[in-house]
């Protein structure tokens, strides 16, 4: 028997442990104040009918309440949300077939780099380039034979067969690290296509790194997002000639974002998202460019990161009801809501051990459909708290909200309510 | 009193007496399949699992659209639906599903979200555990690679239709969003319901006069070797090891068990090479 066996066979303890009971009278409770880093709305928003059906209709979304928990170990550990560091050592440019013909400048900061081609979206393989044709000029002038310098040749279909679903026509090539670097001509003088192309380049080898970050994981319609960049080689802050940012909504709406240089060296800018769009799944994203002079080298980066940006349908009002006893925990969330939908909330309880620490029991999930304001129910069952061997006090904590049909997080709180 | 019955059978649903009836389902990666049997598993992969079940029949191949989101009706919504056509079908209780990829998120996606959608929960409690192969659980570079585009055509229409939704979601700064919002299982949020066990691809071997480099197919192989570029010293040619071990508990990393100590790239981590099908078949 191994580990994973004896985690199955210890389950069925929890089943005897049951024991049902009548639950006490509930009782009236207020969440905690929000914290620092908590997502919590002002006001909720009501949609008109048409924009209310949501990315998915109302009529197709689950009318049923449903409630679900599950034990969780003593050492879970539960942190809060933190944004994501996007980095890059690459960038990209679109080309014209025309100046792909004659020569393309690829800014290369380190050996090893990797480029790769591809033709305008739709352009198939009509776009495609003759690999063996490509030329290379190193950046003290040497001119390469066709198809010198470019090491590990692929075509799109074996890149699609590695699992990396590129553009129909695309070639990629590591560029040999007698190339050198520095400002290296690429051309393609075989290449009879017309139309747009991109070239990419990546390079693994380079110090010099985009990193990119926003300041909050989710954002209301209304609010700013913040917008961190840093543009740095082995950890030194470089000064940018140039920065191209732009903010793009689900929808793919885009809007323009100032980055300002600080003192210390990080860019930073902040945008109001204008969440009011036709509903469309997925992340806001933030888009970045720049390149600087670096030592007599021309340094490019391009990146690009993600967060949540959601319309405040529903919100929790800050009250709850608690009935506890023999039965286990119930707790009822109030409920705000704006525009009608299914909402669900989801906790992590934590009960106190012997030794005085909250240690996390159970997570908890409530969901239902909400017509106007209501409530959604936790339900912490007493087979859980008993097979925990924990007891009071208990907090619910990483208490979450979130519009199931549209994809939205509503309301996130770090530590949700005390229960004595 | 209801739910408290609920859960508690769910609880008791979890244990595996001597007349459970095993089933195992294989659910593939990012793609629409409908022939994933052979298109994407192949049969002496599928045929050679089931084997070690007691009643080898009971064994399914999911055939999804996971081009999509994870949530959408076409990737999770279908993926439950084959399930629990299984489970009902075949009387499952004891079901071990073998996920590929990113049909470890859609699989995660289930095991997180169980008020979703109706048909989860019974999905959950059947649930033995989960053998993630290769699971994109915090994406890859390489979807925010080829996601790249042009600035400000992006705007207008670029970001719209370059790639399916299966890819963009797979960057990781997305994977990073859902994991830490809708997901669990990954550091820092509450584990899963139920077990999530990575099998880890480290490295990939390419030479062409290497007869290991040909198990899965050495033309499927060739592209492996540019694309461990945009990845970090230990990856499946695809997925770098942090985002394969990224959700739930590793069970091994391939050459602790492999035949030969082969590493498995992310293609061979779906075939029967070099006897990942009986480290499988001897998991049922």
């Amino acid at each position: 028997m191994n580990q994973r066996h004896l985690i199955l066979v210890l389950c069925p303890l929890l089943a005897v442990l049951v024991a049902v009971s009548a639950f006490a009278a509930p009782r009236p409770a207020t969440l905690s104040a929000p914290a620092a880093g908590d997502l919590v709305s002002g006001e909720v928003v009501a949609l008109d009918a048409g924009a209310a059906s949501g990315l998915v209709p109302t009529g197709e979304v689950p009318r049923e309440p449903a409630v679900f928990t599950f034990p969780l170990a003593a050492d879970t550990v539960v942190e809060s949300p933190r944004p994501f560091a996007a980095t890059s050592t690459g960038y990209f440019v679109d080309v014209a077939a025309a100046e792909l013909r004659t020569g393309t400048p690829l800014h290369l900061t380190a050996p090893g780099a990797i480029v790769r081609i591809n033709p305008a979206p739709g352009a198939g393989l009509r776009g495609a380039i003759d690999p063996s044709g490509l030329v290379l000029v190193a950046a003290d002038g040497r001119r390469l034979a066709a198809g010198a310098g470019v090491e590990s040749l692929v075509s799109d279909d074996a890149l699609i067969a590695a699992g990396m679903p590129v553009l129909a026509g695309t070639v990629a090539f590591r560029v040999a690290d007698g190339v050198g670097v520095g400002t290296v001509t690429l051309a393609a003088p075989s290449l009879r296509a017309s139309g747009a192309y991109q070239v990419h380049v990546h390079e693994p080898a380079s110090d010099v790194v985009l990193t990119l970050r926003t300041g909050q994981v989710d954002v209301f319609h209304g609010s700013r997002v913040d917008v961190e960049m840093a543009f740095e080689t082995a950890g030194r802050a470089l000064a940018a000639d140039r920065v191209e940012a732009f903010v793009t909504s689900p929808a793919g709406r885009a809007w323009s974002l100032g980055l300002r240089r600080g003192a210390d060296g990080l860019y930073r800018g902040s945008l109001a998202i204008d969440a009011l769009e036709a509903p469309t799944p997925g992340l806001w994203e933030v888009h970045v460019a720049t390149r600087a002079s670096l030592d007599g080298l021309t340094a490019v980066r391009s990146g690009r990161t993600a967060f949540g940006g959601h319309l405040p349908t529903a919100a929790l009002d800050g009250t709850a009801t608690v009935e506890r006893g023999r039965g286990g925990v119930v707790i009822d969330l109030g409920v705000t809501v704006g525009t009608p939908g299914r909402f669900e909330a989801r906790g992590v309880l934590y009960g106190t051990a012997d030794d005085g620490a909250l240690v996390p029991l159970a997570s908890g999930h409530g969901a239902d459909f909400l017509a106007g304001d209501g409530t959604l129910r936790l339900t912490f069952d007493a087979a859980l708290l008993d097979a925990s061997g924990l007891r009071a006090p208990f907090e619910l904590r990483a208490l979450q909200l979130a519009d199931q049909g549209r994809m939205g997080i509503l309301h996130r709180q770090a530590m949700g309510l005390t229960i004595d | 009193m209801v739910r408290l019955l609920v859960t508690v059978a769910a609880c008791l649903l979890l244990w595996t007496p001597a007349s459970a009836n095993t089933g195992v389902a294989f659910v593939h990666g990012t793609g629409n399949q409908t022939d994933a049997l052979n298109d994407y598993w192949t049969s002496e992969m599928v045929n050679s699992v089931r084997q070690g079940l007691p009643n080898s029949a009971n064994y399914t191949v999911i055939n999804c659209e996971f081009e999509e989101y994870m949530w959408d009706a076409r990737a999770a919504g279908c993926l439950a639906g084959q399930l629990t056509s299984f489970i009902s079908a075949r009387g499952i209780t004891d079901l071990v599903v073998i996920t590929h990829s990113n049909g470890g998120n859609v699989m995660r996606w289930i095991l997180s979200n169980p008020t979703w959608d109706s048909r989860y929960p019974d999905i959950i409690a059947k649930t033995r555990w989960v053998n993630a192969l290769a699971p994109s659980s915090l994406g890859t570079p390489l979807a925010d690679a080829v996601m790249s585009g042009t600035l400000f055509e992006a705007a207008v229409g670029w970001l719209l239709g370059y790639q399916n939704d299966a890819v963009r979601m797979q960057q990781e700064s997305w994977m990073a969003y859902y994991n830490s919002t809708w997901l669990y299982g990954t550091s820092g949020r509450p584990a899963l319901p139920k077990g999530f066990w990575n099998v880890v691809g480290t490295d990939v071997e390419t030479a062409i006069w290497d007869g290991d480099s040909y198990c899965g197919g050495y033309t499927l192989n060739l592209g492996l070797e540019i694309t461990q570029a945009w990845l970090d010293g230990c990856s499946d040619g695809f997925l770098e090891c942090t985002s394969q071990n990224g959700a739930g508990t590793l069970w091994f990393n391939d050459t602790q068990y492999t035949n030969g100590d082969e590493p498995l790239s992310h293609n061979q981590s779906r075939r029967k090479c070099f006897g990942l099908d009986v480290i499988l078949r001897n998991d049922l």
